[in-house]
């Protein structure tokens, strides 16, 4: 699989791409100053984002009741979740020893 | 096909994922970042909440799958895994969870409580540098992949 | 000194300084007017705004002045309730998604953590 013609172009394009991304960050961080078109661009494209994207839909969260439902069920449920994983976790390694000391 | 893994394709699916959200969650943090994907933060935006779902969804998959296998008290070392005990694979776990517990903070605190917010959105964009740096790093490590399979084929008709 | 197994890496790596390093410098050589406003990223400018002076006891007690800025997102989040429904379900299913399985991730993440530990 991994010496396939066409997984090793995959492979190399993830590879140029993440060095991509890494060359553009180090410009984006050392290049000079934002200029004034960049400024508007951003800040335009932020409002429209909030209007008409995902972040616009969480930012109507408080209007949306059965979200809140669901975010305090959630909250409810999480203590209950950390104390269940913390008996299993020791249940399992308790376990896991014992049939390492048998063999 | 037969011998596909299961690690091995969960390692590319996120690498994937990955790259996503990096591109996009990149040129969301400022004004100097935003030529990366050409100031069209509305979709940006959308890539990187959608893909915010897969990755969680992909994370919880794997950590799943490795309590499953604690369960059976499986021991071998999955080469190709995104999560395990020792070495990268430790480190993209605990990144992984931070990224995700103050992405998750960043979602719900947009309207709510600006301070938090803005620890979120700090340690998420740390977080972000560190991991892109280690991505790096994991590449040099992994390096003999990108070889070109083509003197092997050789080797293996000269015998 | 380069190993020749990484020979790959290297070539990129030395491939991709090289356009950083020239795109930076046709940038400085050529600057544009600066904005001395923005040139921050989002969290700094975030805790510009709401960090400044605090501790983090502040952030475990609840915000008790509504500003001026929440009420105009209100207004904004009212005109996204009236857009398309597509994004809408998306958002919620995307939501639905994360915090579902956040809990589930974080109790199996102590699981691993105490099976892990020798």
């Amino acid at each position: 699989m991994v010496q396939k013609p066409w997984f090793k172009i995959f492979i190399w394009f993830l590879a140029t791409f993440f060095f991509f991304l890494a060359s553009g960050v180090i410009i984006s961080l050392l290049k000079p100053g934002p200029s004034e078109s960049e400024v508007m661009q951003y800040m335009s494209g932020m409002m429209g984002a909030m209007e008409s994207s995902i972040m616009g839909v969480m930012m109507g969260m408080e209007s949306n009741q059965l979200l809140q439902n669901f975010f305090l069920l959630t909250l409810i449920l999480f203590p209950i979740i950390v104390i269940f994983s913390l008996i299993i976790g020791f249940v399992l390694r308790r376990k896991n020893s014992e049939v390492k000391n048998d063999q | 096909m037969k011998n596909l893994r299961f690690d091995f394709v969960i390692h590319w699916i996120y690498a994937i994922i990955w790259a996503l959200l990096a591109i996009s969650g990149f040129s969301l943090i400022s004004a100097k970042f935003g030529w990366m994907i050409g100031f069209d933060f509305k979709m940006a935006d959308m890539i990187h909440r959608i893909n915010a779902a897969l990755f969680v969804l992909i994370t919880f998959i794997s950590i799943i799958y490795e309590v499953i296998r604690k369960i059976k008290n499986d021991d071998k070392t999955k080469p190709w895994f995104i999560i395990g005990r020792s070495g990268y694979q430790l480190f993209n776990f605990i990144v992984s969870l931070l990224l995700i517990v103050s992405g998750a903070l960043i979602w719900i605190c947009m309207e709510f409580n600006f301070k938090a917010l803005a620890l979120a959105l700090t340690v998420h964009e740390y977080i972000s540098y560190v991991a892109l740096g280690s991505v790096i790093w994991h590449i040099y490590k992994k390096t003999h992949i990108l070889a070109w399979p083509k003197k092997k084929a050789v080797n293996i008709n000269n015998k | 000194m380069i190993n020749k197994k990484n020979l790959n890496y290297w070539r990129l790596f030395f491939i991709f300084s090289a356009f950083t390093i020239i795109t930076l410098l046709a940038l400085w050589v050529s600057p544009v007017g600066k904005a001395t406003m923005m040139n921050k990223s989002m969290s700094s400018m975030a805790i510009g705004m709401h960090l400044e002076n605090s501790t983090v006891y502040d952030l475990l007690q609840k915000e008790e002045s509504i500003n001026s800025d929440q009420n105009i997102t209100k207004e904004t989040s009212n005109q996204v309730n009236e857009d398309s429904s597509e994004t809408k379900t998306l958002g919620i299913i995307t939501t639905v998604i994360i915090f579902g399985l956040l809990p589930l991730i974080l109790g199996g993440s102590i699981i691993l953590a105490i099976v892990w530990i020798k």
